[in-house]
Parts: structure tokens; C-alpha cells; sequence
């Protein structure tokens, strides 16, 4: 069977998308769609759960199960969504202000829950649905509008929080890597367990243009420079302090998800009660 | 005539006051009765003050809560200060309770006598079994029944052991004493 | 044959029956004074092919039991006020989307943190307007331990008829509270089970914007697809911010409980008939009014109670009936604000009314109500 894009799982009918020209989030859309081709995934099996922001929009133009929720919050729906229905494939759809800043809580937890889940994060470094506010991945001294002098504040390392925090799958690719995005989310699909892909992504009206990245072009060249694979990556002295990311795979565990526990868990309630009786 | 009977508790936090008011109240269903119980304690898990309250009847209970009890059990001199204003007959622990005489007030050191059962968790159901003896609203025999119901047989047993305790102690110390 | 008495408390009749009704998934945070719901739902649902989860917070909680009744289980939570703030922006969600799920909240004093073991109805309002955005919902306080179990079972039920979240609010008197009950046989009690779709797959709509309309719910995993969306959508679930959609949208979701009502509101009435002075008390208050209206009886006076059981929507046809017979109407209730006692006025505004507030975290009395009769 030849490959068609992904096609089937899009929603050709709302088109245009109301995403700004250069925007990074078509090009995960279109590594996602082509990641559940290439999984030959049935549409009423898979569930996208999307916060709110740039990204979380993406229900619109998708033809899966979709739950739009509540910003910061995709992951405890996407939690209920799964612990009541295991056979669910269910992504979780969210930005880097939903997904770590309002809902940082959040991904500690079902990270730490190693709940079987794949969630994209698309990382633009600032909120650009309400005007490019910094949000938690904004780096340290780059000006956001609310962050004009520079952010005095630091960037989390998403991708070190989750997996600290007790994920089986992390991985990081920037939007200069469509082909890799893909295989990244299907990796996280087929592993058991919490999954996080970390997209690197342009935001080419606001946080581009506020720090000296004109155009998108301009944003791709610096993600290709930038986004280096960790052998390239050590090889540069304070890579990180010289605003460098690690990308691929960076963390791979086969700890027990959170559902296989519970079921381990029930096995036992009804041997101590079976054992009573 | 209709029966119905307010009892009032108050201990302090890791007592069992929760435990045995609710048995009181199974104590009056196996008697034929309705049964409301409640409790009113502070954020500590052990210590400080807690009251518990049961009201049974063989009508509708309307308020479950007691209005005028007709008994009130105390088990630790926490709840000295709460029920020195109440007009009503007070079973005391003895034992715990440094409480001067006092004109309706009957002490017996329930948690001595529930150590010489070896079991002190037993001290209020002592003070049930002897609270039976100044007011007889339920007879021994349903908080008995109510005992092999509620409890696997061996705790059902000491806990049977710890009411008949509780009575006879109160018979022997108190006899004549019933309320009424 | 009658069913043998069980010593029940509030909290533990609340989750009996919600399994009664069918729920299988749980999820919560611990506070005082609900936490046993959530120790009931622990230890049972495992048994019942369910499942309990204990989440990181009370947003979570709310969202978890969204997404869970989306793929099809029947679902809910436990809290009290504190927790129901956290939860108000989802709960949010479960209007606008549509999704049946049952939230207790059971009420103590606050504010903040407050007497937070300690009774109080002064959420009242917080059930009805704690949400930003033009919403309805229902909400029902129980007064009993049997109204914990049979109005638990009631609330699975409207909120699957009706696609929306259905509250239970007793107060810390009634959630712990123990009395001697007999739960039904299954069986006994109706329930009911959110409609599901049946015609042409690519014809399924998760939403019907027609007036008083409730759309089947298909579950995720169904052959059906569904989109579920907290943001202003079509009857398909796909963004459509047109004024005409967003017009027709907003009047359903309350037109389908308004064109419902007599479905949803309920009371129940205790001597009203002849009676000049009319107590209107809702939860454990009810207790007290009925105790106070007993005695006043015993003295030759005609007391009356009604009793409020459909706190959300209000029923004022019934109050306005029941006050328009009565020369006095006396609103006892556990708080400052006169939040019953509000409502009971726009219902009657012809009546004379009578407050008898409780605030201090003891509760009402019949005393406090026999000292305003």
C-alpha cells in the first residue's frame, strides 16, 4: 500500500488553518498523520486530547477522536480517557505554556504515574495564541512582550524534567526534521508508558521577530545550527549555556506502565479477599 | 409508649469514639431500632476533644443529634469541661479522670479494667456495658448480638467479655443506681 | 421481603450508590470531610472491574472523570469547597461538552480553609454560579442517609439523560453522619443510560442544537467518532464561531433542563397542608426544621416543612405555592448570607420571611428554629 501523507486523518473541508505562515505546527501535524498511517491506525481507535493555544487547536483538522479540554489540563483528561478504555491509542496534544508551564503539575505526575500516554509538546519558547507572553521553556534573557528587558527568568529542560520524573519514552526534534518527528511519534506510540516528544518550533510572528529571527528561514537555519544530535552536541564546550539542544532519543526505560500496575494490584485485592472467604 | 434514647460522648482523639458510637447505634438495630449516630472533632488524628452522639428510637429520628441526653459517657478528662453544665447522668473512666464527686456522676476506671482483659482498646466498650446498667434502653443480649454480627467470633468474644465486664463492674459498684 | 438494615454512614451510602447506578471510575483528591468516598471507592471498585484513581489535584480529578465517562464509563468525584473551586474551569468543560459526570462536594465552613471540619451550607451559591460563562447545572442535597444513596443514584441518572454534570452537596452532618438503612435490591431503582448512536456512522453528530435536544453520547473506541470540545463548536465538534451557531448553542444547554424541569426538580413536603407558617431548609437543616415543626405542632401551632431536594434549578414553583398558603416563612440555613433564604424571596417575593442563619461550624438546632417560630 503506498503512503498518502496521512491524508485520511486530515480534515481537508476546514482548510486554511488558522496558523501563521511558517508556523511549526503543520509540519508536526503532518509527521503525526503520517506516524498513524504508518501504525495503519483505525480512526475510532485513537483519541487526541489538546489543551489550549496555538497548538492545541489541532482538533480542528484532525479526523480521529478528539477532546478539546482545558489549558494546562489535556493530560489528566487523557489520564481518565485511558484508565477507562486501555485498548485507546491517546496522544496528548499540548504547548509549551500548556503543557509544562500552567501544566507542569500535571506532566510530573503522569510522567511519575508512567501512564501510558504519547504527548507532542510543540516548544514555539513563549505563548503566541495570547500576544508572546514568555512561558517556562522561554530561555533566560530573550524578550517576550512581557519579558521587554530580557527573561529574567530560566528555561526549564522539559525533556530532563520528564524523564526524571520517571517516562519511558523522551525525545526532542526541531521542525527542520519532519522524517524524524514521525518516526519519534510512532516510537512513542508503540512504547508502553509515559511518552514525551519535545518539538522545537517556530513561532515566526512573535518570538522569531522579537529576538532578531525576521523570518522563518531565518528560524530554520537557527534550529539546523542549533538542534544537534548528542554526539555532535558534546563535542561543543557550554553547549547548553550557548543555547544548544540535544535532539533524538534521549531517554528509553520499559518500567510498567501505570494501568499494568493497577491490574497487578487488582490481582492482589482479590487474592487477599478470595483468601479470606 | 415509644422508646426513644439520646446518648451523648466524649473522649479524646484515638479512643474509639467513633468506633463505639457506631456500635451503640448497631446495638439498638438489633434491637428493632432506628439509629442515627454523628461526631464532632477537630483536624488532629490522636488528642483534643471529640463527642459523639447517638439517638435511637423506634420512631422516624427526625434531628440526629442529641438535644437532651439522657446519658452521657466520658472517657477522658478532655471532656470534662464539656459536660460539667449538663443536667444528666455522666459515666465516667476513673481511671483517666482526676473528676471530683459530683451529685449524677458514676466513675469506673474502664481503661484499668479493659487492661486486665488485655485488651485496652476494649475501655469503651466497658463503659457500654456498664452505661446498660444505668440506663437499660437496649438490653445486654442486643449489643451481644450486635457484637457476633459486627466482629470476626475471637474479637467478638473479648468484645462480648468487655460489655458483661462493664455491667457487672457497674452492678456491683453502682447497684441501684439506674437512672430512673 | 424487606432488605436487612445496614448502620450506613452519608459519605459510604454516596458511593454504594453510585455503584448501584453503574459508575465504575473514580477519581479524587483527599479532603476533609469526604475523603471516605474516596476510601470506599479504593477498596470496592477494584472488585466491581472498576477502577480508582487518586489524582495529583482537584483539576485533575474533575478532568479525569470527563475524559473517563468520554470513553464510556460512568463517572465521578468526591470533594468539598476548597476542592470545587478547583474544579469549577472543568466542570466548565462537562457543560459545554456535554459529558455526564457526578461531582460530590461535600460542604464545611469556610472561607479558605475555614472549620474544615466543621458543617456549613454556605456553597450554595458556589454550586450554582462557581463557573465563569452562561451555564446551568443541577445540583440536589441530600438531608438523609437513604436521599446519600437514592439521590446519588438520581443525579448518575439526570446527568445521563441530560448529558450534564449532576452535583451532590450534602453537608458535613449528613456525609458523616451514620443511620440505620436498607440500600434497594438491583433493580429496585430505575437507571438510566446515556443514549447511544445508531444510525450511519458519517451521519453521527455529538451534539443537537435543536431546542431542549439531547444528542447521543458515543463513547471513544465506538465505531462512531467523536469530538468533544470545551470552545464554541457546531453540532459536529468542529470550531464554528458564528453568532447564529454560538446563539443556538448556549440556549440548548439550557433549554434541555429548562424544558425538563418537572424531571429534574424536586421536594418534598412535611405537613404543609393548613399550615400558616412554612419552614423551607434544605440537608441537615431539614432535620432540625422537622424536629422544631414536631414540637411546635405538639404546642397547637401549624408548622410545615419543605424541604428543598433540587437545590440547582431552583424550585421556586413549588416554594411559591407552598409560601403563598403561609402567613410565615422561616429559612433556617448554615451560613451569614441568606443564600436559601435569597432564593426563597425572588420565589415568594410576597412573603414574610424569617431568617434563622447558623455560621459558627456548630450546625442548626431545633432550639435556634423554635426560638424564630
Amino acid at each position: 500500500m503506498g503512503h498518502t501523507n496521512g491524508l485520511a486523518y486530515l480534515r481537508t473541508d476546514i482548510l486554511p488553518n488558522m496558523w501563521c505562515p511558517g508556523c511549526g505546527n503543520g509540519i508536526v501535524l503532518s509527521a503525526m498523520l503520517r506516524a498513524f498511517e504508518a501504525l495503519k491506525l483505525e480512526h475510532h481507535e485513537v483519541v487526541a486530547v489538546s489543551g489550549i493555544g496555538c497548538w492545541g487547536k489541532v482538533d480542528d483538522y484532525i479526523t480521529v477522536n478528539a477532546l478539546h479540554a482545558t489549558h494546562g489540563r489535556a493530560l489528566s483528561f487523557a489520564t481518565g480517557v485511558k484508565a477507562a478504555n486501555p485498548r485507546l491509542r491517546v496522544l496528548v496534544l499540548a504547548g509549551d505554556g500548556d503543557g509544562t508551564t500552567i501544566g507542569g503539575n500535571h506532566l510530573i505526575h503522569s510522567a511519575r504515574r508512567n501512564m501510558d500516554l504519547t504527548m507532542i509538546m510543540v516548544d514555539n519558547f513563549n505563548y503566541g495564541m495570547t500576544g508572546g507572553q514568555y512561558s517556562a521553556t522561554t530561555p533566560g534573557g530573550r524578550v517576550t512582550s512581557t519579558t521587554r528587558g530580557g527573561n529574567p527568568e530560566r528555561a526549564f529542560d522539559v525533556c530532563e524534567l520528564v524523564r526524571a520524573a520517571g517516562g519511558n519514552y523522551v525525545a526532542r526534534q526541531s521542525i527542520a526534521e519532519g522524517a524524524l518527528i514521525q518516526k519519534r511519534i510512532e516510537e512513542g506510540l508503540s512504547r508502553p508508558g509515559f511518552s514525551f516528544i519535545e518539538v522545537i518550533s517556530a513561532c515566526t510572528t512573535l518570538y522569531g521577530p522579537n529576538n532578531g529571527l525576521k523570518t522563518p528561514v531565518d528560524m530554520f537555519r537557527q534550529f539546523k545550527e542549533k538542534c544537534l544530535p548528542k554526539e555532535k552536541y558534546d563535542r561543543i564546550e557550554n553547549a547548553a549555556a550557548k543555547g544548544y539542544l540535544t535532539t533524538g532519543v534521549l531517554h528509553q526505560a520499559d518500567a510498567p506502565d501505570f494501568l499494568s500496575q493497577y491490574e497487578a494490584m487488582r490481582g492482589r485485592l482479590a487474592a487477599a479477599k478470595g483468601g479470606r472467604a | 409508649m415509644s422508646r426513644h434514647f439520646e446518648l451523648l460522648l466524649g473522649g479524646s482523639g484515638g479512643q474509639g469514639l467513633v468506633f463505639v458510637s457506631s456500635f451503640i447505634a448497631k446495638a439498638a438495630m438489633a434491637d428493632g431500632l432506628n439509629a442515627a449516630q454523628t461526631q464532632s472533632y477537630g483536624i488532629a488524628q490522636r488528642g483534643g476533644f471529640i463527642s459523639a452522639e447517638v439517638v435511637v428510637s423506634d420512631q422516624e429520628i427526625l434531628y440526629p443529634k442529641v438535644t437532651r441526653p439522657d446519658l452521657v459517657i466520658a472517657l477522658h478528662e478532655a471532656a470534662e469541661p464539656h459536660f460539667v453544665k449538663l443536667d444528666s447522668k455522666v459515666v465516667f473512666d476513673s481511671g483517666l479522670m482526676d473528676s471530683q464527686p459530683r451529685p449524677g456522676w458514676a466513675g469506673l476506671p474502664f481503661t484499668d479494667l479493659a487492661r486486665s482483659l488485655n485488651c485496652p482498646k476494649a475501655a469503651n466498650l466497658i463503659a457500654f456495658g456498664a452505661a446498660l446498667h444505668f440506663a437499660p434502653f437496649i438490653p445486654l443480649e442486643a449489643a451481644e448480638a450486635a457484637a457476633r454480627e459486627s466482629f470476626p467470633s475471637g474479637a467478638a468474644e473479648i468484645n462480648i467479655q468487655a460489655l458483661r465486664l462493664g455491667r457487672s463492674e457497674a452492678v456491683k459498684k453502682f447497684r441501684g443506681g439506674r437512672l430512673r | 421481603m424487606a432488605r436487612k438494615q445496614e448502620l450506613i454512614q452519608g459519605n459510604h451510602a454516596i458511593a454504594l450508590g453510585a455503584f448501584y447506578a453503574g459508575a465504575r471510575f473514580y477519581a479524587g483528591y483527599p479532603i476533609t470531610p469526604s475523603s471516605e468516598i474516596a476510601e470506599v471507592c479504593a477498596r470496592e471498585l477494584p472488585g466491581l472491574g472498576g477502577a480508582f484513581m487518586q489524582m495529583e489535584d482537584e483539576i485533575a480529578s474533575m478532568g479525569a472523570i470527563i475524559g473517563a465517562s468520554l470513553a464510556g464509563v460512568k463517572s465521578f468525584t468526591a470533594t468539598s469547597g476548597p476542592g470545587f473551586s478547583l474544579m469549577q474551569e472543568n466542570l466548565g468543560v462537562a457543560i459545554m461538552g456535554e459529558v455526564p459526570v457526578v461531582v460530590v462536594t461535600v460542604q464545611r465552613s469556610g472561607p479558605s480553609t475555614g472549620l474544615a471540619t466543621k458543617p456549613a451550607q454556605a456553597d450554595l451559591m458556589q454550586l450554582r454560579w462557581g463557573r465563569h460563562g452562561d451555564q446551568s447545572l443541577v445540583a440536589l442535597i441530600p438531608a438523609t442517609v437513604a436521599e446519600c444513596f437514592e439521590l446519588t443514584v438520581k443525579a448518575f441518572n439526570l446527568s445521563e439523560k441530560y448529558r450534564a454534570p449532576v452535583i451532590v452537596a450534602p453537608d458535613e452532618i449528613v456525609g458523616h453522619m451514620r443511620e440505620n438503612y436498607a440500600p434497594p435490591e438491583p433493580g429496585q431503582l430505575e437507571i438510566v443510560d446515556r443514549a447511544q448512536p445508531h444510525g450511519l456512522i458519517e451521519d453521527y453528530r455529538p451534539f443537537n442544537f435543536e431546542d431542549g435536544a439531547v444528542a447521543p453520547l458515543a463513547s471513544f473506541g465506538s465505531p462512531y467518532i467523536s469530538h468533544i470540545t470545551s470552545s464554541m463548536h457546531g453540532e459536529d465538534g468542529y470550531s464554528d464561531n458564528s453568532p447564529d451557531n454560538a446563539g443556538r448553542r448556549i440556549s440548548q444547554l439550557h433549554r434541555k433542563l429548562e424544558k425538563n424541569i418537572d424531571d429534574i426538580v424536586m421536594t418534598r413536603s412535611f405537613d404543609l397542608d393548613g399550615c400558616d407558617t412554612l419552614i423551607v431548609a434544605v440537608g441537615s437543616a431539614v432535620r432540625a426544621a422537622r424536629a422544631a415543626a414536631k414540637e411546635a405542632r405538639q404546642r397547637g401551632r401549624q408548622v410545615g416543612v419543605l424541604q428543598v431536594v433540587t437545590m440547582w434549578p431552583f424550585p421556586e414553583r413549588e416554594v411559591r405555592r407552598a409560601a403563598s398558603r403561609a402567613e410565615t416563612v422561616i429559612v433556617p440555613e448554615m451560613n451569614y448570607s441568606g443564600q436559601l433564604a435569597g432564593e426563597v424571596g425572588r420565589a415568594a417575593p410576597g412573603a414574610r420571611l424569617i431568617r434563622a442563619p447558623s455560621f459558627d461550624g456548630r450546625g442548626l438546632t431545633p432550639a435556634d428554629i423554635t426560638a424564630v417560630l
